[in-house]
């Protein structure tokens, strides 16, 4: 199973600007961005993250599974 | 099966009014603070008091209506408002020691809140949200109700000292 | 009409006279309310002699606006507007009052300020009762003494239930009064619309304040199940997604963005990162907060905090302070103990200054004194970063025009011309310390480590200048372009009740209010572009004082290129390059050329062909 993300604004500067992951499992879509956040260790809260597909939202509980394209991008935070 | 009433946690209040957006929702159709059977007044910056009816042991406004618009829910404790019997005369809002019920442009009696029928909407509101400044309990004793029958100023007083301590008084400039 | 009136209060200052103004609902539903609503009717009132309308004269008409989910989405914003002082344009800015909802229950969906008066006045709403009142005794006073006596006002003379509670109220401190063109409109002790500098507007009408009170319904929606069932969801949603941001509020920032987004002020910008682990919530917490929730209109999330200090046993109150605020009179001014910065804001707050434009004018001046550009003879005391009582100081100075004062009241753009003036320097010798974007200092977010939220063209192209809520960016059909922001300023919704909401529930949200079916398409490819098009021209014809030449103005201010020299993100910078391609695609996007001037094709497809006149009179001053 494949899946590209593609990350929208600044994200695509921190995590890239698309990552295609092969999966061997199917984890929810915020245990992989949890991961992939750890891993490069940029300041980005996985829960300030919206999740689109097909233009419509995506919860993060969803199973990464169900999709093959993903758009990430940053709900802006601080005032 | 005892009466009930809803607590007040001054600490918790933070001025949201969401309450006052459902108690109108729920009693006018329409988003309306104005006609909200709760009130809440804000005194100074996180001295937010929530105001409504604490259902008197002796129900002053209910003796003193002229004529008898103003009865009790024997089940839920309530004061509950006859609206064809309501002139609007104003009676009850003078005697109330706490200046609770409300007279307001566009409605032809009294407002005095009336538990919901025994399931507060304003209690839900606070809850959903996560302030919980209000729970619905068993009618308390006397003794417990009656300190509550007071302006809300009065209130906000305490309220201050405890949050700005010795600033209190000065922060409230009442 | 579901979900708003369709009338305006038109007040008249110089005649005193007041009168209903019906909007028609195809104008709402082309431009919302709010931000949208404001540019329109500026455009239509003073579009054809825009540039030679002194924002700080009489003809500047001052607006308070409501928008279509006022009252009805959790939270609450109002938006102050008018042709802004700071930029020329019109900047819808936003502020936490529940005079929203009191002016949109007492019968309107707006009220509209023309005319000035000779003496000071306020103006007095109560429902259908308009009155102008004498405001002499109120001249001068400071936001929290100002409040007391409006309390006293409004309880002496109407007679109200729970009136001695504080009245809802717009009003304006000594900074306003003393027209320092940064000023804010001030509501509920420390709040403030502070981005476009209209509390100056607001002084040169002698307005010391507006007080409303409404009693009435709101307008009825047209979906009333669906609507009861989305509110009472979303009153739990909101706090549930954002569980850290409700406890914490923006305060969390402090450390955030200095430490990993290396992307706060830091000596007016000199640096963007910082390890100073006290300087953050949880040292405001300890030494500061006294109410963790304190929250405006409706709003289930209550970010603010309620901070007290003692200093010299007098009392300074703020909340949070948010972290603008306290980003601005910390960090930018090497100041990083909490309870210094904390009274700096109330401050700031009393005195009705803006905390960021004020923060940021500081640190400009604070760094050509560090420069020996400004030196003791031209302030009359020594400018020292870190230096608590020489910022108090001169947050003084500015608010009553003594001294530099006196200059530092123009905003840091102004500023910078006069000083490179009175120095006998080239104008961009002083500019390249000034941190701003179209006369308006850049909110506390950095965009040179690519960490935080803006893009690098986010203050470059944003037609509000250096506004942080308002940044422009790519993809142009999401929530990262400044579309998106024209909307929530329009529907006028508060954007921290957005976050992790997506859109499309925001947009149902609008469509059960009012009944229309408007979607994400319609939002990105014509509401926004349309608001956004014509900010953009009414920016571009500016003018009397200052006006904007995209060649030269549609960019970051030097520092942003010049490369960050600590924490992780050393040696990254913004990209001259990068930046002239972005901004040339963004304006493509939006159907503007490549100087950002909208096309005649655009204008056309977004219902704006009145304003190709005012296209070629930019053109024309642009001598294109």
């Amino acid at each position: 199973m494949r899946v590209c993300i593609k990350f929208l604004g600044n994200l695509a500067e921190l995590l890239g600007s698309e990552v295609c992951l092969e999966l061997s499992r199917c984890s929810s879509i915020a245990e992989v961005m949890w991961s992939l956040i750890k891993e490069k260790n940029v300041p980005v809260v996985p829960e300030h993250l919206i999740f689109l597909s097909g233009g419509k939202s995506v919860s993060p509980e969803d199973s990464i599974c169900r999709f093959n394209e993903l758009y990430v991008i940053r709900t802006l935070q601080g005032g | 099966m005892s009466q009930l009433w809803i607590f007040r946690d001054f600490d918790k209040c933070s001025g949201c009014r969401l309450c006052e957006i459902t108690c109108s929702l729920k009693h006018e159709g329409v988003v309306w603070p104005e006609a909200s059977r709760i009130t809440v007044l804000e005194f100074a910056p996180g001295v937010a008091i929530p105001h409504t009816c604490v259902q008197c042991y002796d129900y002053p406004c209910v003796k003193v209506c002229p004529t008898n618009a103003l009865y009790v829910d024997s089940r839920t404790g309530a004061v509950l408002v006859d609206t064809g019997k309501c002139t609007l005369c104003g009676v009850c809002v003078k005697v109330c020691p706490a200046r609770v019920p409300k007279v307001v442009k566009g409605k032809n009696y009294v407002l005095i809140c009336d538990l919901c029928g025994g399931e507060p909407e304003c209690v839900k509101a606070c809850k959903g949200v996560g302030f919980n400044a209000l729970e619905v309990v068993p009618k308390p004793e006397k003794a417990y109700v009656d300190p509550y029958i007071t302006l809300p100023e009065v209130i906000a007083s305490k309220l201050s000292s405890k949050v700005y301590k010795e600033f209190g008084k000065e922060v409230l400039g009442l | 009409m579901n979900g708003f009136w369709g009338r305006l209060l038109e007040v008249d200052l110089t005649s005193s006279s007041y009168k209903e103004v019906k909007i028609p609902s195809t104008v709402f539903r082309k431009f919302l309310g709010g931000r949208g609503l404001a540019t329109w009717l500026l455009w239509s009132e003073l579009g054809s002699k825009w540039e030679s309308v002194d924002p700080l004269g009489p003809e500047n008409i001052l607006l308070i606006l409501t928008g279509p989910l006022t009252g009805y989405y959790p939270g609450i914003k109002l938006i102050v507007s008018g042709k802004s002082p700071q930029t020329n344009g019109v900047v819808g800015s936003a502020i936490s009052s529940e005079v929203a909802v009191e002016v949109k229950t007492a019968g309107y969906d707006g009220v509209v300020i023309k005319g000035s008066s000779k003496d000071p006045v306020y103006l007095y709403i109560h429902d259908d009762r308009v009155e102008v009142r004498d405001a002499s005794k109120l001249w001068g006073k400071t936001g929290i003494e100002l409040l007391r006596m409006l309390r006293e006002e409004v309880r002496v003379n109407y007679d109200l239930e729970g009136v001695k509670s504080l009245p809802p109220a717009l009003y304006i401190g000594p900074a306003g009064e003393n027209l320092v063109r940064t000023a804010p409109v001030n509501a509920k002790w420390t709040h403030g619309a502070g981005y476009g500098g209209y509390g100056a507007v607001m002084g040169s009408k002698k307005l010391k304040a507006v007080v409303v009170r409404g009693s009435g319904p709101l307008p009825k929606v047209a979906n009333f199940e669906e609507f009861v069932k989305l509110w009472n969801e979303l009153i739990k949603l909101i706090p549930t997604k954002n569980y850290w941001f409700k406890f914490w509020g923006t305060p969390s920032e402090y450390y955030f963005a200095g430490n990993r987004k290396s992307s706060e002020p830091i000596r007016n910008w000199q640096e963007e990162w910082h390890d100073v682990i006290e300087y953050s919530h949880h040292d405001l917490e300890t030494k500061v907060w006294v109410r963790r929730y304190w929250s405006d209109w409706g709003c289930p999330l209550s970010c603010m905090k309620v901070s007290i200090v003692s200093i010299d046993g007098k009392y300074y109150l703020t909340d949070g302070p948010d972290y603008e605020m306290g980003a601005y009179l910390g960090s930018n001014l090497g100041i990083f103990d909490v309870k210094e910065f904390t009274a700096l804001s109330a401050l700031a707050d009393n005195l009705g200054l803006c905390g960021i434009q004020t923060g940021n004018v500081m640190g400009f001046a604070f760094e050509l004194y560090e420069k020996g550009v400004l030196t003791k003879e031209d302030v009359g005391y020594e400018l020292r970063w870190g230096d608590f009582k020489v910022a108090s100081k001169l947050i003084e100075d500015i608010t009553y025009r003594r001294g530099i004062g006196k200059v530092l009241a123009e905003g840091t753009y102004r500023a910078a011309l006069k000083i490179a003036e009175m120095k006998g320097l080239k104008p961009e010798e002083v500019l390249k310390y000034a941190i701003q974007a179209k006369g308006i200092g850049i909110g506390a977010h950095g965009i040179r480590s690519k960490a935080d939220f803006p893009q690098p063209i986010a203050y470059v192209c944003s037609v509000h200048g250096g506004d942080h809520t308002s940044v422009a960016g790519l993809p142009i059909n999401t929530i990262e372009s400044e579309s998106w922001k024209a909307f929530f300023d329009s529907a006028v919704v508060c954007w921290f009740n957005l976050f992790n909401i997506p859109e499309d529930t925001v947009i149902k949200f609008l469509n059960v209010v009012t009944g229309w079916g408007m979607s994400k398409d319609e939002l990105y490819k014509e509401l926004g572009p349309r608001i956004l098009t014509l900010q953009r021209v009414l920016l571009l014809l500016g003018g009397p004082d200052v006006y904007w030449d995209p060649r030269v103005h549609d960019d970051n201010p030097p520092r942003f290129y010049e490369p960050l020299p600590s924490g992780p993100y050393r040696g990254k910078t913004g990209d001259r390059e990068e930046v002239r391609k972005l901004k040339i695609q963004y304006f493509s996007e939006l159907g503007w050329d490549e100087l950002g001037i909208p096309t005649k094709d655009t204008l056309i497809k977004l219902g704006l062909t009145e304003l190709e006149t005012a296209v070629e009179r930019v053109k024309k001053r642009l001598g294109i």
